[in-house]
């Protein structure tokens, strides 16, 4: 999987032996800032998006909790 | 028909592949002082930290190691560009690859074939907007050409994915020595068998050049590269240890 700014490595210090992909539809516009956010942040796609939906995991259990 | 402008194609199509030998270093500036003097021109870069550069065929990309997941200073892989990924791999699927998919990164959108047998090559589509990258137009010099040296037989399945990417091979080697496939947005992939320092599946980077080669060792000599040598074995090749401590091959370009 290639990351910020290009290609690095997903497996450091994941407790999975692998990651799975997972298809979902955005608003182009939500993509497009998100891919920007990740470059400005020097981080994979892939891990900004999974930073931001396991905060929003744990802040909404925590909400619910 | 195809036009061209300082060298390079004016009416590229979408499925079009540039070779784009990917270089893994803790010595970008190094290796892209090292690539310029051979003639390639810098086009896409942010920071140290990730640089496209543009031969008159081909590409050649470097990629700082402490952000990468590579190994160690001088790994080298095997890295393609195309405009779009979605046409080509409806290229693939019309060529009989059906085990094939597409992702997005930060910086684009990546396509990933593979064959019946497991082998893989990865397509990198850039986003037009190439936002936090800085661009310039990229003025190759001297005829260099971009030739990823990867090491598996000849007949092996990545020459069928080769194929499927639109590449020709070359009038020149055979099924024991190598074979040398050209790409339809230029740049080179050269198959060679393994050897006892290049083990199966590994890549390096090689070159081609116009340039006369006693012209090209005169000025990585003068440049301070003091280990330049000319020999006239497979119809003349120069080799220089570049800032990575990797052997390079420069070939002329085929006539």
């Amino acid at each position: 999987v290639a990351a910020e700014p290009k290609k690095q490595s997903n497996t450091g210090g994941d407790p999975w032996p692998a990651k799975l992909q997972m298809n979902v539809y955005l608003p182009p516009a939500l993509v497009r800032q998100v891919k920007h956010r990740a470059i400005d942040d020097g981080m994979s796609l892939s891990a900004l998006v999974e930073q931001a939906l396991t905060e929003y995991l744990r802040s909404h259990r925590e909400a619910a909790g | 028909m195809m036009t061209e402008t300082d060298g390079r194609r004016t009416d590229a199509r979408k499925t079009d592949v540039a070779v784009m030998p990917l270089r893994f270093t803790d010595h970008v500036p190094q290796m892209q002082e090292f690539l310029s003097l051979l003639g390639f021109s810098t086009n896409v870069s942010r920071g140290y930290g990730w640089i496209t550069m543009r031969g008159e065929e081909g590409m050649v990309a470097l990629h700082e190691l402490a952000t990468s997941g590579a190994s160690h200073s001088g790994e080298t892989s095997l890295a393609f560009e195309v405009a779009d990924v979605d046409a080509l791999s409806a290229q693939f699927a019309a060529a009989g690859f059906a085990d094939k998919e597409i992702y997005d990164e930060a910086y684009g959108r990546v396509l990933n074939v593979r064959d019946p047998e497991g082998v893989q090559l990865s397509f990198d589509q850039p986003s037009p907007d190439r936002y936090g990258y800085d661009l310039n137009e990229p003025r190759p010099e001297h005829g260099i050409v971009s030739m990823a040296l990867r090491f598996d037989p000849p007949t092996s399945p990545i020459s069928r994915l080769l194929a499927g990417a639109g590449f020709v091979p070359l009038e020149e080697g055979d099924d024991d020595s190598w074979r040398v496939w050209r790409a339809s947005g230029g740049g080179l992939v050269a198959l060679h068998p393994p050897a006892q320092d290049a083990p199966a599946g590994s890549t390096r980077l090689g070159l081609r050049t116009q340039e006369p080669l006693a012209d090209l060792a005169a000025r990585l000599t003068a440049a301070g590269h003091p280990d330049v040598s000319v020999s006239d074995e497979f119809g003349g090749q120069l080799t220089v240890t570049d800032p990575d401590g990797q052997k390079v091959t420069v070939l002329p370009v085929a006539s």
